[in-house]
């Protein structure tokens, strides 16, 4: 397992992945970095579409595979359904609020409120269903 | 269901140990709120931990209350008093305190009353250092004798101090201690705030929940201490019969370092929730005491909270000092920057004989660097000099300079980026053999100071609290309790206890189960067995010889040694493998008992650990040879210890097996 996690750490840092990175690059617009609660309020809990949140940290090896798939997953489903990445290094008051104690760990959201979590790397199935509950809640 | 597939930081939660904390909260809660009047008497005995029936009406006639009770009612009631015979002082005092729970509008208050035995007094006075007599409690503290208490009275503070308060604890600094206390008195129910707030260094560098050990000091430290032995363990690997790439074996710095920041962010993260977890706030900003109980807290936008509590603990640490030179804040570097450099060190200066000096130069030099340590005079001060010298002697075999003398100078020659080293002139008095002085200087690409640490106590109102330091800047203490009975302090801000890590975490909770519970428990702040992770390791617990002779006179000392090779060591012919070495310092009158407790081997962090205990349990020379060892260690070497120490005696040479 720890193998594992220094193997997912490793590939953060040779990815383009990079979370303090990826907010430079041209992500589509339901795919986002959060930082503050006020950002939390507006594009989350005030979000017209269903929004999963993904809690992450950049030495969470873990986070590095799930991010990356959930993103993929997010971009598939052409805007039914947003995604929020939250560094929990640079937003840990939001971490705390939503008692996160794990990372990853991965709420979703509609109509600001919670109706659905996970915490780990889980299989891509039961990814899919995660998607497909939070967008037909 | 998701769970099987763990995360970073799972955090396996037992659900009937948080009942438990919360039933322990609102316990607490009641006894610390509401401690009705004094009643009942021992005759009455108490039923099911009622309060009232804890609380002993002390007539004298009446039988004393034992010392687990006494000190249960010294430290949960508002207000007590304890004492063998109820006397006029008694009276005086409860006449005061009541008085001033009046002026400060405390209902339903009263003043409980302890009489106790002798035998009580003399344990109380001792866990306290406290010799006033009757003694007087407020809100669980010793506040000391009469005399004592009139003072906290005509300055208004006693007052002040039983009115209610936001917290029951304001934690200053969330480093091994306080977050060890704040998080043990959240244990025991009450309300508590960790205040934390980290200064940039001068170079700018800064970090995390969690104090030095963890972001600066005991953890990036060994694991780049490991990443150093490593680098030997692949040159022997190849006499062991690994087959290697052909080619210069490199090591990459940013690697190491990125690898070791990611580990300590997981670790700030951890803290943090370990926080939440255990419902202490966390306040992220700098806390000083603008009252006698009020802190001003002032984070990073400068916005600035006001909070108030009953009680407050310093656990500021230290943070490394300058020597007040040319050069010396603008182009050098401290423990606080080198594990975040962002460049390669490259050619490096260790400045200091402390045990950061040589541990950083040691594993920079095993990282491939070329490393020089400028020291005024002896390495180590305060440890065993016998094997401080050792120690130099195994740093210079190993390839590592030592300059004697201390930088009057330093000059930019090159200006440092974000991804290179810069180039400095070091300028300083040398001495030569001949007795004269010259000065010498020489180019390095990194300067580490590491000439000693301060106490971080000049900015946080000490001085309006009435705390009194001493010439260290370190808050003075009794036990823990600084000079104003609210104010404590714990770990390396605390003068005259060792600055490490797990003693402060020992004083932190031990503290607080004293406080809070009143445990009749103190932090043991000696034979702590404790590693310097120089190259090859130096393990100690005890007495160095130095203290042992001082303390009990030469003649009263016989020491036992000897040197041996770890068989890890004899088939890559390590010349680490010469420098091995052990010695047991004892009592030579009362059976030889072991008073210190010396060894330079590699891992000698885990030996020590272990035998440490021996130590704490009085273990003497015999218990040591009657001790089977395991082979083929160099632990055992302890067991078989015949050679007595002499002057004079030329150098042990390790023979074979």
């Amino acid at each position: 397992m720890l193998k594992f996690l220094r193997f997912g750490a490793n590939l953060a840092r040779s990815s383009t992945f990079v979370p303090k990175q990826s907010r430079f690059f041209s992500t589509p617009q339901h795919i986002f970095d959060v930082n503050s609660v006020e950002d939390f309020n507006e594009k989350v809990l005030q979000a017209s579409t269903p929004v999963i949140v993904d809690f992450h940290a950049e030495w969470c090896g873990p986070c590095q595979i799930l991010g990356p798939k959930l993103e993929e997953k997010i971009n598939g489903r052409e805007g039914e359904i947003a995604m929020a990445k939250i560094n929990v290094d640079y937003a840990g008051e939001l971490a705390m609020d939503y008692e996160i104690s794990v990372v990853p760990t991965v709420l979703a959201f509609k109509d600001g409120e919670k109706i659905g979590s996970f915490t780990g790397l889980i299989e891509d199935e039961q990814l899919d269903d995660f998607i497909n509950d939070a967008i037909s809640a | 269901m998701f769970r099987d597939f763990c995360g970073c930081f799972q955090n396996l939660r037992n659900q009937s140990s948080d009942d438990q904390i919360k039933e322990n909260q609102l316990s607490m809660g009641v006894v610390a709120s509401g401690m009705p009047p004094p009643t009942s008497t021992r005759s009455n005995p108490p039923t099911n931990g009622e309060p009232d029936a804890k609380l002993a009406k002390c007539e004298d006639s009446a039988p004393r209350t034992s010392l687990k009770e006494a000190l249960k009612i010294l430290a949960t009631s508002k207000a007590a008093i304890i004492f063998d015979n109820e006397d006029e002082v008694v009276k005086e005092a409860v006449g005061i305190i009541e008085n001033a729970a009046k002026v400060a509008e405390v209902a339903n208050f009263e003043v409980a009353k302890v009489q106790v035995d002798k035998l009580t007094k003399k344990r109380i006075q001792y866990l306290t250092l406290h010799d006033s007599w009757p003694m007087i409690y407020v809100k669980g503290d010793a506040v000391g004798g009469i005399i004592d208490l009139k003072m906290l009275s005509e300055s208004n503070r006693l007052s002040e101090w039983l009115k209610d308060h936001q917290y029951d604890l304001i934690v200053i600094g969330g480093g091994s201690g306080g977050l060890a206390a704040a998080k043990e008195a959240a244990r025991l129910g009450k309300k508590v705030a960790c205040l934390d707030f980290v200064k940039p260094s001068p170079p700018g560098t800064t970090w995390g929940l969690g104090g030095t050990c963890v972001n600066v000091g005991c953890i990036p430290k060994k694991l780049m201490h490991q990443a150093s032995l490593l680098g030997h363990s692949i040159h022997d690997a190849k006499k062991f019969g690994w087959k290697l790439p052909e080619g210069e074996i490199k090591h990459n710095w940013g690697h190491l370092r990125d690898s070791v920041q990611d580990h300590i962010s997981s670790l700030n993260w951890g803290y943090r929730v370990q926080l939440r977890e255990k419902t202490v706030t966390y306040i992220n900003s700098y806390g000083e005491f603008t009252g006698p109980f009020e802190i001003s807290a002032t984070n990073k936008k400068k916005k600035v909270e006001k909070l108030t509590a009953d009680r407050f603990l310093i656990s500021t640490g230290l943070r490394p000092k300058y020597p007040e030179i040319p050069g010396a804040k603008e182009y050098t570097i401290t423990s606080d920057d080198l594990f975040q450099l962002t460049y390669p060190p490259g050619k490096t200066l260790t400045v200091g004989a402390s045990y950061v000096s040589l541990e950083c130069a040691g594993f920079l030099h095993g990282l491939g660097f070329d490393v020089t340590v400028m020291v005024r005079s002896i390495l180590l001060r305060g440890f065993d000099q016998d094997m401080a010298e050792r120690i130099r002697k195994h740093m210079v075999s190993y390839g590592m300079k030592f300059e004697n003398g201390v930088p009057s100078k330093i000059e930019q020659i090159e200006e440092k980026t974000d991804e290179k080293a810069g180039r400095y002139m070091v300028y300083w008095e040398k001495k030569l053999e001949d007795g004269s002085v010259v000065t010498a200087q020489e180019e390095y690409n990194t300067i580490l100071m590491a000439i000693g640490r301060e106490a971080m106590t000049d900015d946080v109102g000490l001085d309006l609290a009435g705390v009194k330091r001493a010439r260290s800047k370190k808050v003075l203490g009794k036990r823990e309790q600084s000079t104003v009975p609210y104010i404590y302090a714990i770990g390396d801000v605390l003068e005259g206890t060792p600055e490490l890590t797990p003693v402060a975490i020992q004083a932190g909770r031990v503290l607080m189960r004293r406080l809070i519970e009143g445990a009749n428990e103190l932090t043991e702040y000696d034979q702590i067995p404790t590693t310097v992770f120089t190259p090859l390791e130096y393990g100690c617990c005890g007495l160095s010889e130095e203290d042992a002779i001082a303390k009990h006179g030469k003649d009263n000392i016989i020491i036992y040694h000897n040197v041996f090779n770890p068989l890890e060591y004899t088939i890559p012919e390590r010349m680490d493998k010469d420098h091995c070495y052990v010695k047991l310092i004892c009592l030579r009158h009362e059976e030889e008992k072991v008073i210190g407790f010396h060894i330079l081997t590699p891992n000698a962090g885990e030996v020590t650990q272990g035998f440490g205990i021996a130590l704490k349990l009085s273990a003497t020379k015999a218990d040591f040879d009657r001790l089977i060892g395991i082979h083929p260690t160099v632990a055992e070497n302890f067991t078989t210890l015949t050679l007595e120490k002499k002057e004079g005696d030329g150098e042990l040479q390790a023979s074979g097996c």
